[in-house]
């Protein structure tokens, strides 16, 4: 069942989105109330809601449970090369995150810890951006992205994030143009973008800190590709990142350990921005690598 | 730098914990914790098997434990300990409760400047001699990622970043819903060939640059059932049968798989990290060969070592196999960061135990066929029988050496060659290397004289391999013993080496006895000094130039691009389309070629979101006049991949251009990306991400097939013979210069 409601988030400010939700499956409840405390078999994402399109309210910490969590922070069918942010600025490439600052598209690169309180866990690391120079009200803002690889769908599109202040304390996650903006880019400069909105059942309180999960269900294909976007804005502080992730349903149905439901998603298109443009831009104009891989090797007494 | 006190007291197990168990958590292991689910707190089962727990809820209970930290000295990274010997110095490193702990109402905190904690206990560890143990304990971290591992060494006065042997803990996927992971370690075996346990260290990684604080707690030490892998000699053939499923076969002798390849994943784990590589193998990959590789063996073999192995030798050996076997010299599994001797895998082929370098020979004079010689030996090697330029393998473990190297070299390569063709070069700069880790014994034949090596002119050199690397790898190597060195497939070098190599590919030149113009060069990671020392080389159109590329590791397309733009014109059309997957379900659509292919002539401002999202790019020779158009070329091939694939194959049909080599280039037609790491303390591997189509023009290029696969097969097929290794004299060399000279 799709309906519109006007969410306040936590910091006061409203805004109307979209919320699906899906009330027939008690049995999906109460897994979901568990986060991941119901073994999925051979899903690897503890972090994220057990069902793509039905989030459900996940307990604060206060009442710890024992869960049985996967190695990764996301699906191993995630079309993200990177949900864990390894690889570093200098290596770009194919699926790499990169970040830029919107004004002038100077490389930002952005800070990766682990916090095993987070959504990812200890499967993965979360993203920090911090913009040099922000003050807990002003920001430069910051665009981060990667490519993805597309098909048929219908797709999910998911990705946690919490806010700082400049110090790094957890405030209030803000969403939109002064906070955090998550969209998916068609291939297209002329084609659409579709913003994640928050899914505030899915809240998830660890560490003093709320998570926020931001969700959008694209019943659609995406025949070239597209782009996963993350941009912060002026707002101040800093905001972390966790487990992006994009799902495409023919590939989670053939793990064959998640039930799937036809998408009946509103969805509400827009433009893709010049900023977006000129960081796709950016992101792709990366020379092509033709090396032979070498892993790290330190020299043994027999070398 | 303090060092490290050799004993501690053990004064832990007098703080266990009361205990009571409310319910058992389903463990594939021994009973470790467990959870009460009405307390949100564990419970550590007080059982005989419990050797040690430290429960840290009180100050006495780090007493006996050490505090420590990985120090960056002038040549090694050693941990530095200092003992906790007094509560009152661990009354600081207790939490108060709350959701600080996850065993009764203290934990251990630690941050960056707090280091980690060390068990470092003899008596302990005694305990467990010619046994089984595992260590378990949970963790929490903001910032860090703290590492479990057990450190094995002759020495516990010193424990160094590269010990005789270390094994690291890895999350069981029990969690709490707050951030708590239950790391553990093990089963271990007590002894790792004689060789005790110094040290449990929970700290975080040397190479850590995060801050932040972690938290421990509930740390346990078990006697686990089994015994320890005997040290028995065995050999790749038959390791199941003599050191057992949970066994390997390194050194030629049997040793636990935990120190070999890590931790073996729970049966989950080992499914999700089968279903990820089945992801790139088959969804993200360019190479078109290799999906359907990935399809048709990968997808069901890597479930089958999900479900049925019963060790990491038999998972992350197998599927490093199976990664291999896709074909693509760009895709690779990524390796266990295990800085031992005990390190899996063949890195970087050097002369190693046998003290000697080989490469690819014809046998000339020894019966005929392709074979492994010595190119390089060292005079006083670890296997005590120095080697001579021009011996001749001719047995490992009792088998054809070729035959041993199909079966054993994919297990432990980085990567394999697409073209099966290429893999004589490549796989002879790794064989010694690869001798010395996984055979037992070779014999060598010395030829009497250059032109006299049948069985009654030549003598077998037989060599114990197990004995003197085993030697090795658990005493000390005699000082006298000559360096290793690395290893190359160029019999001789063309042009004096000098120098060190830098940020780019180093080009060297020379003048050959007849005049000719010598470029040796191992590849394409070419920025200015690159390109301006080949433009100096073809700027004056000279005559004749060897390119001697037999080392060619690959490089940048963009150099690629420029070393054309000096050798083929506009007017010989030649070029290369590369293009990604159309998408995660298929390599090819109707649309893919078509809509990106252009994207090789230049991309536009209108075309730049076809090219970059269909991945394509590409060159074409575009040059009007090139100055070395005329020149006549011989290219020197022979461990060749990636933009040394591309340059000879862009090159192929120009007039006066001849390869010259004993097989085919790699085949690796595309770019290559990076992979995360597949699991906890594993570096990432990578994957190729296109394919391409060669053609004079779009039209031919439309209608070519994926180049992926098929090497750059030489003009003329010319190896390193035995008869001329013996006196010295470069076989491909010779032939080269002769053909400059031909017309």
């Amino acid at each position: 069942m799709d309906r519109t409601v006007n969410h306040t988030l936590h910091n006061g400010t409203s805004s109307t989105m979209p919320l699906r939700r899906r009330t027939s499956s008690l049995l999906a409840m109460a897994c979901v109330t568990l986060l991941a405390a119901c073994s999925n078999g051979n899903e690897a994402n503890d972090a994220r809601p057990a069902q793509p399109n039905g989030p459900s309210p996940i307990p604060s910490a206060t009442t710890r449970t024992l869960v049985d969590r996967g190695t990764y922070s996301t699906s191993p069918t995630n079309l993200l090369l990177d949900p864990g942010f390894s690889f570093g600025a200098g290596e770009g490439g194919a699926g790499a995150f990169l970040a830029f600052y919107e004004a002038n598209f100077a490389s930002y690169e952005f800070d990766t810890t682990i916090d095993s309180r987070s959504p990812a866990g200890f499967g993965s690391a979360v993203a920090n951006i911090k913009p040099a120079n922000a003050t807990d009200t002003s920001s430069r803002a910051v665009l981060m992205l990667s490519s993805f690889l597309g098909g048929e769908g219908p797709f999910t599109v998911r990705i946690w994030a919490s806010k700082s202040d400049a110090a790094g304390n957890p405030v209030d996650l803000v969403t939109g143009e002064d906070g955090i903006t998550v969209s998916v880019a068609e291939d297209d400069p002329t084609g659409a973008a579709y913003e994640l909105q928050p899914v505030p059942s899915a809240s998830r309180v660890s560490g003093g800190r709320t998570w926020t999960l931001l969700e959008l269900r694209l019943p659609k294909a995406l025949p070239y590709g597209g782009f996963f976007l993350v941009r912060t804005g002026r707002g101040g502080g800093q905001h972390l990142v966790a487990a992006p992730e994009v799902l495409a349903d023919p590939l989670v149905a053939a793990l064959g350990t998640r039930s799937l439901e036809a998408p009946n998603a509103t969805l509400v298109p827009r433009a893709v921005t010049s900023a977006e443009r000129s960081a796709i831009v950016r992101y792709r104009s990366l020379p092509p690598r033709l090396v032979a891989p070498r892993a790290p090797h330190r020299p043994s007494k027999l070398d | 730098m303090s060092r490290p006190r050799a004993r501690f007291a053990l004064t832990a197990l007098a703080a266990l914990v009361s205990l009571g168990t409310v319910a058992t958590f389903s463990s594939p292991a021994a009973a470790r914790t467990s959870f009460d689910p009405a307390q949100g707190t564990l419970l550590i089962p007080h059982d005989e098997n419990l050797l040690l727990a430290v429960d840290f809820e009180t100050p006495e209970s780090l007493v006996g434990l050490a505090r420590g930290r990985w120090i960056q000295g002038a040549d090694d990274i050693t941990f530095n300990v200092t003992p906790i010997t007094d509560p009152a110095s661990a009354a600081s490193l207790l939490t108060n409760g709350g959701d600080d702990a996850v065993s009764g109402a203290h934990a251990a905190r630690f941050d960056r400047n707090g280091g980690g904690l060390v068990l470092a206990d003899p008596a302990l560890f005694a305990k467990v001699a010619g046994a089984r143990f595992e260590v378990s304990l949970w963790m929490r971290t903001e910032g860090p990622s703290p590492e479990l591992r057990v450190v094995y060494d002759r020495s516990p006065e010193q424990i160094s970043i590269q010990p005789f042997a270390s094994v690291r803990g890895v999350r069981t996927g029990r969690e709490t819903s707050d951030g708590w992971a239950e790391f553990v370690v093990g089963p271990l075996d007590g002894t790792v060939w004689g060789v005790s346990p110094v040290a449990v260290i929970v700290a975080p990684s040397a190479f850590s640059r995060s801050s932040g604080e972690f938290l421990l707690d509930a740390l346990e030490v078990r006697r686990v059932d089994g015994a320890e892998t005997p040290a028995a000699l065995c050999t790749t053939q038959n390791v199941d049968a003599v050191c057992g499923g949970e066994g390997d076969c390194i050194f030629g002798r049997c040793v636990s798989s935990t120190v070999t390849w890590g931790m073996l994943p729970s049966p989950a784990h080992r499914r999700e990290i089968a279903e990820r590589w089945i992801h790139y193998a088959t969804r993200v990959i360019g190479d078109r060969k290799a999906a359907e590789i990935g399809r048709s063996f990968f997808t069901p073999a890597a479930r089958t070592l999900a479900t049925d192995s019963v060790s990491s030798r038999q998972f992350f050996g197998g599927l490093n196999r199976l990664v291999n076997l896709l074909r693509d010299n760009h895709t690779s599994f990524g390796a266990p960061a295990n800085f031992t001797s005990f390190g899996p895998l063949v890195q970087g082929g050097s002369s190693s135990v046998l003290g000697a370098c080989f490469g690819v020979v014809e046998k000339d004079i020894a019966g005929g066929g392709i074979g492994y010689g010595v190119f390089r030996a060292t005079e006083k090697p670890i296997s005590g029988t120095p080697l001579r330029r021009g011996d001749l393998l001719v047995s490992i473990d009792g088998r054809d050496p070729k035959e041993w190297v199909d079966e054993v070299w994919p297990r432990y390569a980085s990567a394999l060659p697409n073209d099966p063709e290429a893999d004589w070069g490549p796989s002879a700069n790794d064989l010694s290397r690869l001798i010395a880790m996984r055979a037992a014994r070779v014999s060598l034949a010395r030829c009497a004289s250059a032109s006299a090596c049948d069985a009654t002119s030549r003598t077998i050199i037989d060599i114990d391999v197990a004995s003197a690397v085993s030697g090795a790898v658990t005493g000390t190597i005699p000082a006298d013993t000559s360096p290793s060195v690395g290893c190359s497939q160029r019999f001789t070098d063309t042009a004096e080496v000098v120098g060190s190599r830098g940020q780019e590919d180093p080009v060297f030149t020379a003048t050959g006895p007849n005049g000719e113009t010598r470029v040796q060069f191992d590849g394409f990671v070419g920025g200015g000094t690159w390109k301006s020392k080949m433009k100096a080389v073809f700027q004056d159109s000279p005559a004749k130039v060897m390119m001697d590329a037999r080392m060619g590791h690959g490089g940048y397309l963009d150099s690629v691009d420029y070393l054309l733009g000096l050798l083929r014109g506009k007017d010989d059309p030649m070029g290369v389309v590369m293009l990604g997957r159309a998408s995660y379900a298929t390599e090819d659509a109707t649309w893919l070629f078509g809509r990106a292919s252009s994207c090789a002539l230049g991309v536009t401002t209108a075309s730049q979101w076809i090219c970059w999202q269909a991945n394509a790019s590409g060159v074409f020779a575009n040059v009007e006049t090139p100055p070395g158009v005329n020149t006549r070329i011989a290219w020197l091939n022979t461990y060749d991949v990636s933009a040394n694939d591309f340059m000879p194959r862009l090159l192929q049909g120009r007039s006066s251009f001849h390869v010259f080599g004993p097989h085919p280039t790699s085949g690796a037609f595309g770019a290559v990306g990076s992979l995360p790491g597949v699991w906890t303390n594993w570096s990432g591997g990578s994957i190729q991400i296109q394919d391409s189509r060669f053609g004079s023009d779009m039209t031919e290029a439309s209608n070519a097939r994926w180049e992926s696969g098929h090497g750059v097969a030489p003009d003329t097929v010319v190896t390193q013979k035995l008869s001329d290794a013996i006196v010295g004299v470069d076989t491909i060399v010779t032939v080269a210069t002769a053909w400059l000279e031909s017309q």
